[in-house]
């Protein structure tokens, strides 16, 4: 790629998150749908999620929700500790994200590693990382979210106006 | 809640877990996949308790023997595995709802489908599947929301 800037439609941060990780042995039923039940259950706004497995086979689930307060997190610790066969559990607090969205992502080839090598090269290390053929989430440390916008704002340009009606064309 | 179902083409998925102490390893790992024009359909990344980056990528079955000679010529170190045949399932809008997502993943679970990766973006709740799970899992998924029309 060059060094013109990628066009994108819109960005969306959210700089005081509590995230939820959870780890589930390899070969086991994981129960995420009890996990998700435990959210829906305290009407939490799901900011941000991404499970994958590891080559060995263990489940790691990010959940990022809007920043709890002490007593909730008490009370979703003690909740999520009764969901069976989970190996970890842990709320860390603050973290950010921020959400890119642009339809023509899929057609551009490289722009997952680019931006990935530009937070590397300035010594970010996102927490994780969620890309489809239309947007680009990331999660990050909230000390390094300043710098991973400024970061962004440097690879890709937006415009003024943002159309709404633009939103659901977000193609798997 | 979701108004449509629909499933991508299939694809491959690769799932690579490298040392969190290594970013660089990771970065030069995306930098070829970048160089070489391969198009990543889905791409997960997480670390994980034991600070390993834990990435699950999807590309074109016809993208995957050149993905995988790309990373090995220039990376022979590191190791990940292919699962031939996934497919990305998602349903449209999500809006950051759990009890969507608690029914989307619930269906999954109800239904018996293995999930190999999970995923949100702006509008959508998007899961990887083995091929031969997406006709269950969208026709459950669209039970589910009460969609009728066939999407896949």
């Amino acid at each position: 790629m060059n060094n013109e800037k990628i066009r994108a439609y819109r960005i969306i941060s959210h700089q005081f998150l509590t995230l939820v990780r959870m780890e589930f042995p390899g070969g086991s039923d994981s129960r995420l749908g009890r996990v998700f039940e435990v959210f829906k259950q305290y009407n939490l706004s799901l900011r941000f999620f991404a499970s994958g497995n590891a080559l060995h086979g263990e489940k790691t689930l990010y959940l990022g929700v809007d920043l709890l307060s002490e007593e909730t997190v008490g009370e979703l610790i003690a909740a999520l500790r009764e969901v069976e066969n989970h190996k970890e559990l842990a709320l860390i607090s603050p973290v950010s994200m921020a959400m890119l969205y642009g339809p023509h992502f899929g057609e551009m080839p490289g722009i997952f590693g680019l931006t990935f090598s530009a937070f590397v090269n300035a010594g970010i290390i996102p927490l994780a990382v969620s890309a489809s053929s239309s947007s680009l989430s990331w999660l990050f440390p909230s000390g390094q979210f300043k710098k991973a916008l400024e970061i962004l704002h440097g690879i890709f340009e937006f415009p003024k106006a943002f159309f709404p009606g633009e939103e659901n064309n977000d193609d798997p | 809640m979701p108004s449509r179902v629909r499933a991508s083409p299939v694809l491959d998925a690769m799932t690579i877990s490298v040392s969190g102490d290594d970013p660089l390893a990771l970065r030069n790992v995306f930098e070829v996949l970048g160089e070489g024009k391969v198009n990543i359909w889905l791409g997960v990344e997480i670390k994980n308790k034991e600070d390993f980056m834990d990435i699950t990528l999807c590309f074109n079955p016809q993208e995957t023997d050149y993905a995988t000679t790309l990373i090995q010529n220039h990376y022979p170190g590191i190791k990940f595995s292919l699962i031939k045949s996934v497919r990305i399932i998602s349903a449209f809008p999500f809006r950051d709802n759990a009890e969507v997502a608690f029914r989307f993943i619930k269906t999954l679970e109800d239904n018996l489908v293995p999930v190999l990766a999970l995923s949100t973006s702006l509008s959508s709740i998007s899961c990887l599947v083995p091929q031969e799970y997406c006709s269950i899992a969208i026709e459950s998924l669209e039970t589910t929301f009460g969609l009728s029309n066939k999407n896949s």
